[in-house]
């Protein structure tokens, strides 16, 4: 009999590897006795959970609803989708309800951007934009529209109805706006008759309106020439034999213009006057001769040539 | 483990059903802390809802049974912990104040509650005193209740090796428990 005891490593192990498998297996029923701790330390790992260990479900089921998963048992906030026809599969990496409500947007938007009635106006547009760049000229209510956004028209117009009240109105209808012969402007054709332009001219005063601004000024030129004088009164007497249908009363009274003729008015005696005297300059390349400061004569004067 | 039931459960979680998903979620998730507290104690909770954000992302797709979903879900929590640490290395931060075991919600039976946390919680800390490796071997096979291959196949080890290192967690703890003489 030995006088020592063994040292503890001697002797048969207290437990083998089978028995390490069941204690990580959980069987604990033959467990030896060495590894009973052990068992019951790892039977205290898989024990039921505590209150710390739920606290995430409220998130983590917040995010199962977000991502369109949470829909059983609450009322429906989606539209439900129709079920896939059983040949059809839905492709594996696609989500089914979140991320076809997207396109759908767009669709509603590319549709409501091609309807017809926005079409066939963009294309209305279009052919009328190209034919106003292949003739380069602008027609009917697109002229009044140039002529608006143009800044000679809008000079013109300003001047027209700065003017005096009686003084015959610029037209801005189509019909007024028609193209006439510029003041500054050669013309080929043969002058007219004496008759013709002051019937014409005076005409305006007893129907204003009745031709535009820029005709009344080609007439007043015409008239200028002819008399060799800008002054009311000569120039009324120079046309008194061919107007007195329009006037038969101041044909009466030798040879003076109506009262309302006789004194136009500054302001339409100016501004005609002015639009005179740079054509009477331009034609004749020079305005000794003429009132070329776009005074005339005094209302009234009584300046017989 | 939830059992036979596993199939209809995730079935119906797939297709949106809340109380379904509460059973799997229950049925996991104090594991899955548990595991997270003894590799990372510092981030378990953050890892934690950005495994379960992963999961309910990826869970119309998942096909497998019961431990194929416990390897997933592990998987899963074990990639966002490693990032985690991650971001930690490289943004440190401090910590807030931790939640004082006073302010946690008392239930009827908070005696039996607080014994059988005082145990698992022992039993932890017990685990945490081995060698890293050897600790989430044997966490991984006995609170995610995965058989070794899928734990191998989890730490990109060979299943022998995990083997090993799971024999030796044990003895490690036998020791200790023996020379100690800690009681659970």
């Amino acid at each position: 009999m030995p006088d020592s005891l063994p040292p503890p490593g001697w002797g048969p192990a207290p437990f083998d590897e089978r028995d390490l498998d069941a204690v990580l297996a959980g069987k604990t029923a033959d467990v030896p006795v060495a590894l009973r701790p052990v068992a019951d330390a790892l039977a205290a790992l898989r024990a039921g959970p505590v209150a710390a260990e739920l606290y995430g479900e409220a998130n983590a089921m917040a995010e199962f609803r977000a991502l369109g998963l949470g829909q059983a048992g609450r009322p429906a906030a989606t539209m439900l989708l129709e079920a896939l026809p059983a040949g059809s599969r839905r492709r594996p990496g696609r989500r089914p309800a979140r991320h076809r409500v997207r396109p759908a947007r767009r669709h509603l938007l590319r549709r409501a951007v091609l309807r017809p009635a926005v079409l066939s106006a963009v294309a209305a547009a279009a052919v009328i934009v190209v034919a106003v760049l292949v003739t380069g000229n602008f027609a009917g209510p697109f002229r009044a529209i140039a002529h608006m956004a143009s800044p000679s028209a809008g000079t013109r117009s300003s001047a027209g109805t700065t003017g005096h009240p009686a003084a015959p109105r610029v037209e801005t209808s189509s019909a007024g706006l028609e193209t006439t012969p510029p003041p500054s402007a050669t013309y080929s054709s043969p002058p007219p008759s004496p008759s013709g332009i002051c019937h014409a001219f005076y005409a305006d005063f007893l129907h204003p309106g009745l031709s535009a601004w820029a005709t009344q000024q080609y007439l007043w030129e015409q008239l200028i020439k002819q008399v060799h004088s800008d002054s009311w009164g000569k120039v009324y007497r120079y046309c008194a034999p061919y107007v007195k249908d329009l006037f038969p009363d101041a044909s009466a009274g030798q040879n003076q213009p109506p009262p309302a003729l006789a004194n136009p008015g500054p302001a339409y005696q100016k501004n005609l006057g002015e639009q005179a005297g740079g054509a009477a300059k331009s034609h004749s390349g020079s305005g000794s001769d003429q009132s070329s400061n776009g005074q005339g004569d005094p209302p009234g004067g009584g300046s017989n040539p | 483990m939830v059992g036979e039931d596993f199939a209809a459960l995730l079935a119906a979680a797939q297709r949106g059903s809340e109380q379904a998903f509460s059973v799997l979620w229950r049925d996991v998730n104090p594991a899955l802390l548990r595991y997270l507290r003894v590799v990372a104690s510092e981030h378990a909770e953050d890892v934690a809802a950005e495994t379960w954000v992963q999961v309910v992302r990826g869970l119309p797709r998942f096909t497998g049974d019961e431990t194929a979903w416990r390897a997933w879900l592990f998987t899963t929590a074990r990639r966002r912990l490693l990032d985690q640490v991650r971001l930690r290395k490289r943004h440190p931060s401090e910590p807030l104040d931790e939640i004082s075991p006073m302010d946690i919600p008392r239930t009827a039976d908070a005696e039996q509650v607080a014994m059988d946390h005082m145990a698992t919680e022992s039993a932890m800390a017990l685990l945490s005193r081995l060698p890293e490796q050897q600790a989430e071997v044997v966490f991984l096979r006995v609170v995610a209740g995965l058989d070794t291959e899928a734990v191998a196949e989890l730490l990109g080890r060979s299943p022998g090796a995990v083997r090993v290192a799971a024999h030796r967690g044990l003895k490690k703890l036998a020791t200790l428990l023996s020379g100690a003489g800690v009681t659970l």
